[in-house]
């Protein structure tokens, strides 16, 4: 759609220009003593208004040729061309005007044929002008549109981020830990108290994770031996751990709070469901140029199908590609017994 | 007034979580824990051995969630539920749970809830016990799993393997994979349950997995047979017909 005739403020500023643009041409065809200023605007107006529309046609050639990626000659000619094939249409529509108005106004013919060089010449610039003004247009459309852009990136960076952190502070793993630490409190108070520092430090960890950009995997990896210490307490023997990271990843950087949720589902949907419970395992290594870091879990082979991906995996795969470019990937095992999510990084 | 002890199940999958209530149990000399059980199946099978007048359940547990553990038990007991997940407070109080414990809770709020079923539990000695009513009801839908029990043994069986159900009675044959699995229920309660774009009452007494259906042949005249994937023929009534033409 037009940028002028879709926005009426604009339009209204569009028009009140062309007027001025009529007293001008007023002043042009004015005579003292025979005709005044209303008498010529009465001349000039009515086809200054028309012309007014004419030149927002403009819009089409501009969009077609668009500065960035059009030849300069081809540029000039066909504007130039336009604006005197047009330039013609603005010299005939004053003479049709003084002719309409030939029986109020006495002399307009005449006065109109004398400065059919100057009008014709002003309405070529005119449209010119119409075709700078309309190229300002698009570039300034397509910068808000990038800027938009640009902010619906940020924000979805922060409501992933958000999501994760909402997560993080899963209320019912918060409140099945003030549970067992309830308990432990009658009955093995070293142990309540134990508890209550490892909950106090995986919080504040995921906390102040929340504000960084990027942290080490290894720091990752702290946050993670912590929640999962805590779930130890809650599920006893079932819950086997089981690490291998290699020394060369340690420092590898990732996006904080990015295995957490993969570690809490493989907790929660995998372990959590079976009765003998199994191990969790994170693996990270380095591997034909790429990092490769996996959770994996023994899983129930009588779980429910998944409709689709669950909402963690889908902010997961999000979270890889903003962070990492479309290079990343994540990949997932999904087998009767085991359940596994690889994140295949960049080095 | 007779003053029998209570005897009481706790159930919960996690070691804490069983201590705590024991621990609090113990300041009431009434009640007299039978049992702890750390899963759904340990569960049912102390229910059938202990006959407990009052079960402490967890809901969130593998396998079988308390929901299920309750719709398995024969003689159902009074029930106090105990739980980190608020969600579940009027699923309980539709199978007329005593009362929904949050995790975690008080001594003073755990004395409520001991007054309270022992309250309960007096008025009704003697009587017949009338208590968790209305359970299959009360379970998640759509249904994911079906649990059975024939004596000591449970299966839990995916409703994604099922291949149909056959109403005989007032029991169900749930068949998967060649194998029967009998329950007492209505065969319009379970329907109820079940994912309708997924299961569909092709007769009276049937109801079929689209996932395991191969065909609809004509029988004889007005009336259809359901072919299914493994060679079974199921009788499809004309309203059947009718909604299987709706779905596919």
């Amino acid at each position: 759609m037009h940028p002028v005739l879709t926005d009426r403020r604009r339009l209204a500023l569009y028009l009140f220009t062309w007027m001025l643009l009529a007293l001008l041409l007023a002043l042009l065809v004015m005579e003292p003593g025979r005709r005044g200023i209303p008498a010529a605007l009465l001349l000039t107006l009515p086809p200054t208004l028309v012309y007014a529309f004419v030149c927002l046609a403009a819009w089409y050639p501009v969009r077609a040729m668009p500065l960035e990626r059009s030849g300069v000659w081809a540029m000039l000619v066909s504007h130039a061309f336009a604006a005197m094939l047009l330039s013609g249409v603005w010299v005939l529509l004053f003479r049709f005007s003084a002719q309409t108005l030939t029986p109020v106004l006495e002399g307009g013919v005449a006065a109109i044929a004398n400065r059919t060089p100057t009008l014709f010449v002003a309405g070529a610039l005119l449209y010119l002008l119409a075709v700078a003004f309309h190229y300002l247009l698009v570039a300034i459309e397509r910068s808000s549109r990038v800027e938009k852009q640009e902010i619906e990136v940020r924000m979805l960076a922060r409501e992933a981020e958000l999501k994760v952190l909402k997560a993080q502070l899963d209320p019912h793993f918060l409140f099945n830990s003030l549970n067992s630490i309830s308990s432990l409190c009658g009955s093995n108070p070293a142990s309540a108290r134990t508890l209550t520092t490892l909950l106090a430090e995986y919080l504040r960890k995921s906390l102040r994770m929340g504000n960084t950009e990027a942290i080490s995997l290894s720091e990752e990896l702290e946050l993670a031996s912590s929640y999962l210490a805590i779930e130890r307490i809650r599920f006893g023997p079932r819950l086997e751990l089981a690490q291998e990271i290699e020394e060369s990843v340690r420092a590898y950087r990732v996006p904080p709070l990015l295995l957490q949720p993969l570690v809490e589902n493989a907790v929660k949907h995998g372990i959590g469901q079976l009765i003998e419970g199994g191990t969790l395992q994170i693996t990270a290594m380095k591997d034909r140029g790429v990092v490769r870091i996996s959770v994996e879990n023994r899983c129930d082979p009588d779980r429910a199908p998944q409709q689709g991906e669950g909402i963690g995996l889908v902010n997961t795969r999000r979270r890889v590609e903003m962070f990492y470019g479309p290079a990343a990937r994540v990949d997932i095992i999904d087998e009767p017994t085991r359940y596994r999510v690889s994140l295949v990084l960049p080095a | 007034m007779s003053m029998q002890p209570i005897t009481v199940l706790i159930v919960d999958d996690e070691d804490p979580a069983r201590a705590i209530v024991r621990e609090y149990l113990s300041d009431y000399p009434q009640f007299v824990v039978a049992a702890e059980c750390a899963n759904g199946y340990e569960a049912v099978k102390a229910a059938a051995e202990h006959r407990p007048d009052l079960i402490f359940l967890d809901i969130q547990m593998p396998k079988l969630d308390g929901f299920e553990v309750l719709d398995l038990l024969e003689t159902k007991p009074q029930v106090v539920f105990v739980t980190a997940y608020d969600e579940y407070a009027i699923r309980a109080f539709e199978v007329r749970a005593i009362d929904y414990l949050l995790k975690p809770f008080t001594a003073a709020r755990f004395a409520e809830v001991v007054a309270h079923a022992e309250e309960r539990l007096r008025r009704r000695d003697g009587s017949a016990r009338e208590s968790a009513a209305n359970v299959a009801s009360s379970i998640r839908r759509p249904m994911q799993r079906i649990a059975f029990r024939d004596g000591a043994t449970i299966d839990v069986v995916p409703v994604q393997r099922i291949d149909y159900i056959e109403a005989q009675d007032d029991y169900i044959h749930v068949w998967s994979r060649g194998q029967r699995y009998v329950k007492q229920q209505p065969l319009g309660d379970l329907e109820a349950l079940l994912d309708a774009t997924r299961f569909i009452r092709v007769h009276r007494s049937y109801i079929v997995n689209l996932e395991s259906l191969a065909r609809v042949e004509p029988y004889a005249k007005d009336s259809r047979v359901a072919l299914l994937k493994d060679g079974t023929r199921i009788p499809v009534s004309r309203a059947g017909y009718e909604r299987l033409k709706g779905l596919l």
